[in-house]
């Protein structure tokens, strides 16, 4: 079974934001809601530039569902974070437990033009996120799905649009060993990039020990 | 009289014993469950008549399909 992963190499993305101005079009996102977005860090400085493609990170262990207080939060057989827009009720919880900034609200200070504050509670509005494209509960393919949460790309057999269409393949999308093969097979051509570990790097493939394994497995023994 | 002030004695002693004790301040954890509608699957759907299989194939395919170094004429 698949567990849907995002990996963005900071040596290849070039800041083009198509990532992000596709999930918009893809989705018909709202005004003032970014579920994704660049983030570029050392701005200016030769050679010290890098950027980074962030959004939902679909966390394993994800700290959205724990502290959500209606339990809207569900995670797919693959992997992918989504939650029941019917059942939030605006608190802001998740903003403030997700490590990554992905939770979004339609009606936050952050996203209102006339820049009015409602960011108090109940007046966000339910919250938005990156759905790997995946949809939400509702019909797949739906309007209702469409409407509440943007299109269902996972159902019609396809990946993410962010990460299909990123022109430098920056962006990786997808099962998370297959992520880490392609990854690993890049860091070994260009020769350089292995300190940003993937699933497969860190852990190994399933049923093959990897090296940081059997280094801490000599340590245990040898202590 | 005397009766009286025993029993108020042994009430105060029985208040304040209540008072001091020290209840637990371990959190008792609720494990959520997920509260909202059911999903079906991405593979349920009416593009792959329910197939697992080929929607499985068809998302590993597109997959390695991310890596230039797999494709035909590849770097």
């Amino acid at each position: 079974m698949a567990r849907m992963k995002f990996l963005c190499d900071a040596e290849r993305c070039i800041e083009c934001n198509g990532c992000v101005t596709a999930c918009k079009n893809e989705h018909e996102v709202p005004w003032g809601i970014n579920r994704r977005r660049v983030v570029t860090i050392n701005d200016g400085q030769v050679g010290a530039e890098k950027s980074m493609s962030v959004a939902c990170m679909h966390c394993s262990d994800a700290p959205c569902m724990a502290v959500c207080p209606v339990d809207c939060f569900y995670k797919t057989e693959d992997g992918v974070v989504l939650h029941d827009k019917d059942l939030c009720i605006g608190c802001g919880y998740c903003f403030y437990a997700c490590p990554f900034g992905a939770p979004q609200f339609p009606s936050s200070n952050a996203s209102s033009p006339d820049g009015r504050s409602t960011d108090w509670f109940g007046a966000r509005g339910k919250m938005d996120k990156c759905t790997f494209c995946a949809g939400g509960p509702e019909e797949n393919g739906s309007e209702a799905e469409f409407e509440k949460y943007g299109r269902n790309r996972l159902a019609e057999g396809k990946l993410p649009v962010c990460a299909e269409m990123c022109s430098t393949k920056a962006l990786l999308g997808g099962d998370g060993d297959i992520l880490a093969d392609i990854y690993r097979e890049r860091v070994t051509v260009r020769g350089k990039g292995s300190e940003v570990w993937g699933w497969g790097t860190a852990y190994g493939k399933p049923g093959q020990q990897s090296d940081a394994g059997t280094s801490s497995k000599k340590t245990e023994q040898s202590s | 009289m005397r009766r009286i002030v025993s029993l108020f004695a042994l009430l105060i002693v029985a208040i304040v014993q209540y008072g001091c004790q020290e209840p637990s301040q371990a959190v008792q954890y609720e494990d959520g469950r997920y509260a909202g509608k059911p999903d079906t699957p991405n593979w349920a759907g009416a593009a792959f008549d329910g197939n697992r299989e080929t929607w499985e194939k068809e998302i590993k395919r597109r997959n390695r399909l991310q890596s230039e170094y797999s494709r035909p004429g590849g770097a």
